[in-house]
């Protein structure tokens, strides 16, 4: 190589300017409760040249891939991989593009040039991982043999009730200190969580035979690796200041709770119940990624700085135990508020589950029996109706209220100025009683359709193909006739507010 | 450092993941000769090289390898990610346990 990265890196990094246009005092800079100071390292030592030439690459790498899929229809992919692809994609998308949003909060609070140039290159990551997504949902939509929801899913990501648990999450990290932004989602949600789907998950997608999502993953989590970087610069920064070791402490209790809640046991529930050809379970591969990997081999070395386990590990060690069957209860049990065909589980798999997590059929095994006699719309048995109705959706995290296990769940609810909330855990409580009012104005899916019958609710999301009266959802994946908005209509089955329900009972 | 028991079991392992194709093969190719320590898995859609405490990925034995010039940028587009701390350079891509 002719130049010298490290050398021209030193060179450029001491270039920076205070703009003239504007006095200092009239630029915006977000207060931030965490000391910061002026050094910082970025390891990557990436700089603007090198960054669109490598950016460059990996685009033309993945377009041609894309390119080929279009040209050439290679053998049919796994229906039950393509039709969970509708509700991943449509989430992922609107993930990253808040994503990029932070980067540039980022950039304008914490002020060592290095650690800038890392976030406004991440702006343009998280932008191209839009796109990365969105191009791969037009192209399933393209060539998938049922495209209805994927041409909504970009709309479904604002208003279906499951993208709440992301929507709140976002929301989360684009309204808290910008700096607990940067711990929160680069040194936790990218660092800990994003290699068991962008990586894990990408052999999955190899072998359901969707080579698109494969490289999507890849190349995405090529971007990732320098995020992590990101998130390590900013952390050891701060480090060099012991005023932050209590801040930092903080974040890393509230974050590897609710990264947990919000990001892993969505994946855990991808793992676990949309991949047909299981290798490694959900809990197998949290406990090799996240607990092994990121606990045991980056966040032990933070002891030196006074950093402990986070205070609510212990509960998310035993949430992995059930999290992503109880998260597919609430998938499968509440299908018609969604947007693809599901396919149940099968006896083989049953008994796989049940060698993966000894008695699993104890507790979930009677909802898959039940499921199975509910997927005719002649029958008008509606499944959701038939378990009692939805439940209670936790006002931080926005996950029902039914973890780690329906029959054991941690949900309480308290009355706080008045107002009854629900939460799922003592852990989203504690997050609550830190902060309230960042969580209090969360709107839920009761607030909006309490006593409403849910063909309405399905109208009203417009969760329904072209005719204006097939339903977009479907219990199986290929169901005798298709249901139809009748259909739901004919089982009669109004939402209910569980928290207005209680009320109701004690007055 | 509170003495509490604890869930976290301190790891020394370090770790890449690498798109699967021509390049990795050769990264691959150029460990397996050079480092007898670290282990090379095969995945569907990428290749993992794990080793204790230290991996170190040396761009002109990787350049001889594939027959072509080959440098820190093009590493990374196939570096999908990896575990341990980086440090980039310019002839070497490094991957260690402690913190930097």
């Amino acid at each position: 190589m002719a130049r010298s990265l490290s050398k021209a890196y030193e060179r450029v990094k001491n270039i920076d300017w205070e703009p003239t246009y504007i006095a200092p005092a009239e630029k915006y800079v977000e207060p931030t409760r965490f000391h910061l100071p002026q050094k910082a390292v970025d390891p990557f030592k990436t700089f603007i040249r090198e960054y669109f030439a490598m950016e460059r690459e990996k685009e033309s790498r993945h377009y041609a891939i894309l390119e080929a899929a279009s040209r050439f229809q290679s053998a049919t992919p796994d229906p039950r991989w393509m039709e969970g692809m509708k509700f991943a994609l449509s989430n992922l998308s609107a993930i990253e593009y808040s994503a990029g949003r932070q980067m540039g909060r980022l950039a304008r609070v914490v002020a060592p040039m290095e650690l800038r140039q890392g976030y406004m290159m991440q702006v343009l990551d998280e932008m191209r991982h839009t796109q990365l997504e969105m191009n791969t949902l037009r192209h399933h939509m393209r060539t998938w043999e049922d495209p209805a929801g994927y041409d909504i899913a970009l709309q479904a990501a604002g208003n279906n009730v499951g993208a709440g648990i992301f929507r709140s999450m976002c929301e989360d990290f684009s309204t808290c200190d910008a700096v607990e932004t940067s711990i929160g989602l680069q040194a936790f949600i990218e660092t800990a969580f994003s290699n068991i789907f962008f990586v894990g998950l990408s052999s999955a997608a190899t072998l359901s035979g969707d080579p698109i999502m494969a490289s999507t993953m890849l190349t995405i989590q090529s971007d990732e690796a320098r995020h992590m970087a990101n998130g390590y610069a900013t952390l050891m920064t701060l480090l060099q200041d012991d005023r932050n070791i209590p801040l930092i402490q903080q974040v890393f209790d509230k974050w590897a709770w609710r990264g947990h809640m919000g990001f892993e046991v969505g994946l855990a529930l991808f793992a676990d119940y949309f991949v047909r050809h299981k290798t490694e379970s959900a809990k197998e591969m949290s406990h090799r990624w996240v607990l092994e990997d990121y606990y045991g081999g980056f966040y032990q070395k933070l002891a030196k700085y006074g950093i402990t386990e986070p205070r609510w590990l212990p509960d998310v060690v035993k949430n992995l135990e059930w999290a992503s069957h109880s998260a597919a209860l609430y998938l499968f049990g509440a299908w018609p508020v969604f947007f693809h065909r599901y396919d149940p589980i099968d006896e083989r798999e049953m008994e796989w589950f049940e060698k993966k997590y000894p008695g699993w059929y104890g507790y979930y095994g009677k909802f898959w029996e039940a499921y199975k006699q509910m997927t005719d719309p002649d029958a008008h048995l509606l499944i959701t109706k038939e378990l009692g109705g939805l439940p209670a959706f936790c006002q931080v995290c926005q996950l029902p209220w039914i973890f780690p296990r329906p029959d054991a769940s941690t949900g309480r609810t308290v009355v706080i100025n008045g107002q009854t909330l629900c939460f799922c855990s003592p852990a989203c409580q504690w997050i609550y009683e830190q902060d309230p009012v960042h969580y209090s104005g969360f709107k839920s899916f009761y607030d909006l359709y309490d006593g409403w019958d849910l063909a309405d609710v399905v109208l009203d999301l417009g969760y329904v193909r072209e005719d204006g009266k097939t339903l977009i959802a479907q219990p199986v994946l290929e169901p005798k006739r298709l249901w139809t908005i009748d259909d739901l209509r004919a089982c009669r089955y109004e939402v209910v507010s569980p928290l207005r329900q209680a009320a109701a009972v004690q007055h | 450092m509170s003495n509490a028991p604890t869930l976290i079991q301190a790891r020394d392992t370090v770790g890449v993941k690498l798109m699967a194709g021509e390049e990795a093969e050769a990264v691959a190719a150029v460990i397996a000769r050079t480092d007898p320590q670290a282990t090379i898995t095969r995945h569907p859609s990428y290749i993992s090289i794990e080793r204790p405490q230290r991996l170190e990925f040396s761009l002109p034995l990787i350049a001889e390898e594939l027959g072509r010039p080959y440098d820190v940028p093009t590493f990374l587009v196939i570096l999908s990610s990896y575990h341990g701390r980086i440090r980039v350079e310019d002839e070497c891509v490094t991957i260690t346990t402690e913190l930097v």
